[in-house]
């Protein structure tokens, strides 16, 4: 695993919403990047950015300035047709919210076969239907639920709908734009080990955004802690959990409630104040693997 | 008891696997598709029902006027002139063939010499033609017209709000100036200027119609396919590879198929009434042939002296009138029921 390769290099990566008085860098120079097989997970809170990078890898948002490398080739330069085909296929995106994500006018067989009508990778309908089946399958649903639509499910089999559909190409890497914040717990749980099960079974790789650190920390071998559209934080999983250094990150950690009422009467939160904008501030390897945003005498 | 998370080995932490919620085996019924359960909604709203039976039955007479028509529309018979309606078997006044006339009901049929079975359900105009067959004449004119504007509204009107929408930057904006450029021709001065090179009738109509009446179409349309174009699961189908043109037919149009529709349908009555008003003033149909606009245009001149001529094409117009919006209420209804997100 460590020696796995990158199939995915984000390199000061910049994305700038132009309103037209007003500039905002919702992604402001980040820089990470994601092996082969593995999970990376990104945390932050509402509005940091980790939508709009993952936006950005799978196309659906232009870079401002940047790059982005999937295996090695800048996806701004995929202007082939037949390659931005294949890149498709293989980069796929699960979306947040499962009561948005699915068109309500179309049935389920023909929402997870979507994909496969774009690539004509079903030869007949016989063959769509068994994929569609299998789909369904893989993700715990009932195969008849493909004659249904949508709105006759609930939020977690949407969800698993969702699923359905981004794999349906066989893809390599898949977007996971936080799955699971708009489901309730218990089925958080079911989405996120049906993920880590695919992940097993299907060899993929995940980016990983949510904003909740311990089930981010549950599915990640690395995280990323982001805030106000800079990488504030990145390495292993346990590493940034149990030993954060950037503040941030340990004011994060420090909200997150465990379910023990002795350990809850004595946590206190943390509060981070940002400190005013530096030139000399950047993301810095403190510790192997372990890089934090910071200036050259390791202060915040 | 003190039961500390740092002393529980970290081994024994498992998620628990939660019951797979289909283990529940049932029995799955196909579900019904969109129109199935617009239609279901329709039947439910008596008044739309009622509408769409009544319009069926006035729009099957209306295109069936050549083979029922009992007289032919534009004949004139001036003995037969100003002849109230009469219908064999009913005696009531009005319907009788009788007729005031100098402070007496009088019986104008006899009076006129007019054959017994010879009638004239809706009575006759003041040439002496038949004003059943006038109004059928009528009736189909206007709602030719109305349905050329419905034809006008769902391709011109959509394809450019679709255009419009996805071009998206410096197209739309032009588009959308075009649009305001043609909302701001006053389309009854334009009607007029047309009579200098056309003859008045359904052509002079129908060009004022596809300059003008698609406009809020195209609108709505642009408006609805901004609103579901950043849908995710547009946003989806674009990270599947779908194209451009692939999402406006399989995504964005059945989306927005309800309210395209019921737009569409309420446009109808609009368009009856403009031609209805055209005519009226003089500048619409031509001098022979009816619609329902000249068949009010000569009727309420004799208004105090034959109300009949007058009323009957009224009352027709304003059955279409209503059936239309009543219809197209309970479509919006069905197409569009806010129970289901």
């Amino acid at each position: 695993m460590q020696k796995a390769n990158k199939i995915l290099e984000v390199e000061q990566l910049v994305h700038t919403y132009d309103t037209g008085s007003m500039k905002v860098n919702a992604v402001n120079d980040i820089n990470f990047y994601i092996k082969e097989g593995e999970t990376f997970g990104l945390v932050g809170e509402s509005g940091c950015g980790k939508t709009t990078t993952g936006r950005m890898i799978v196309k659906l948002l232009d870079i401002t300035s940047g790059t982005i490398r999937y295996k090695g080739k800048d996806i701004a330069q995929i202007h082939h047709k037949k390659e931005l085909m294949k890149f498709r296929r293989e980069v796929q995106i699960i979306f947040q919210d499962p009561y948005a994500s699915l068109d309500p006018r179309k049935k389920v067989r023909d929402i997870i076969a979507e994909g496969l009508d774009i690539h004509n990778m079903a030869a007949s309908k016989k063959e769509r239907d068994d994929i569609v089946a299998e789909l369904l399958k893989t993700v715990g649903l009932n195969m008849d639920f493909a004659s249904r639509y949508p709105h006759e499910f609930s939020g977690g089999q949407r969800q698993r709908v969702g699923i359905a559909r981004a794999l349906a190409l066989n893809p390599q890497l898949v977007i996971c734009d936080e799955p699971i914040s708009a489901l309730d717990v218990s089925i958080q749980a079911q989405v996120v080990n049906l993920l880590k099960e695919l992940q097993k079974t299907k060899k993929l790789t995940y980016l990983f955004i949510a904003h909740d650190l311990s089930m981010v920390k549950y599915i990640s071998d690395r995280i990323g802690v982001m805030y106000k559209g800079k990488l504030l934080e990145v390495g292993e999983a346990e590493e940034v959990y149990h030993n954060p250094i950037h503040p941030y990150t340990k004011s994060l950690i420090s909200a997150i409630p465990l379910p023990d009422p002795y350990f809850e009467r004595e946590r206190r939160r943390v509060s981070y104040i940002p400190l005013p904008y530096r030139e000399d501030l950047k993301l810095r390897e403190l510790k192997p693997n372990h890089y934090v945003y910071c200036d050259d005498a390791g202060n915040f | 008891m003190n039961i500390n998370i740092n002393q529980i080995p970290k081994e024994l932490f498992r998620f628990k696997t939660t019951g797979q919620d289909t283990a529940v085996k049932e029995e799955i019924t196909p579900s019904p598709t969109f129109l199935q359960d617009a239609w279901r909604r329709l039947c439910k709203n008596k008044g739309a029902l009622a509408s769409m039976l009544l319009l069926t039955v006035i729009i099957i007479l209306a295109f069936l006027a050549p083979v029922i028509a009992p007289y032919n529309p534009n004949t004139q018979n001036i003995p037969h002139a100003n002849l109230p309606p009469r219908i064999p078997g009913i005696s009531i006044n009005g319907l009788n063939g009788r007729a005031q006339l100098q402070g007496k009901l009088i019986d104008r049929y006899a009076l006129a010499k007019v054959p017994a079975d010879r009638n004239y359900l809706f009575g006759t105009d003041e040439f002496g033609r038949d004003l059943l067959s006038r109004t059928l004449y009528g009736t189909r004119i206007s709602l030719t017209i109305a349905f050329i504007a419905a034809i006008l509204d769902l391709t011109i009107g959509v394809f450019y709000g679709l255009t419009s929408a996805l071009k998206g930057g410096r197209v739309d904006n032009f588009m959308q100036r075009i649009l305001e450029i043609l909302t701001g021709i006053p389309n009854l001065v334009l009607v007029v200027l047309m009579l200098l090179i056309f003859k008045p009738g359904i052509l002079s109509i129908i060009f004022a119609l596809t300059i003008s009446s698609w406009i809020p179409m195209a609108r709505i349309v642009r408006a609805q396919t901004l609103r579901i174009r950043n849908m995710e699961y547009v946003q989806a189908a674009v990270a599947l590879g779908s194209s451009q043109v692939r999402n406006a037919i399989s995504h964005i149009l059945p989306n927005i198929a309800g309210i395209v529709v019921v737009r569409a349908m309420f446009s109808i009555p609009s368009a009856i009434f403009f031609e209805t008003f055209l005519s009226f003033i003089g500048v619409g149909m031509k001098i022979p042939n009816a619609s329902l606009g000249t068949l009010l245009n000569s009727g309420y001149k004799m208004f105090r002296i034959h109300p009949y001529q007058m009323w009957i094409p009224s009352i027709i117009l304003c059955i279409i009138m209503l059936a239309f919006n009543l219809f197209a209420d309970g479509l919006r209804d069905a197409f569009d029921p806010k129970m289901k997100e």
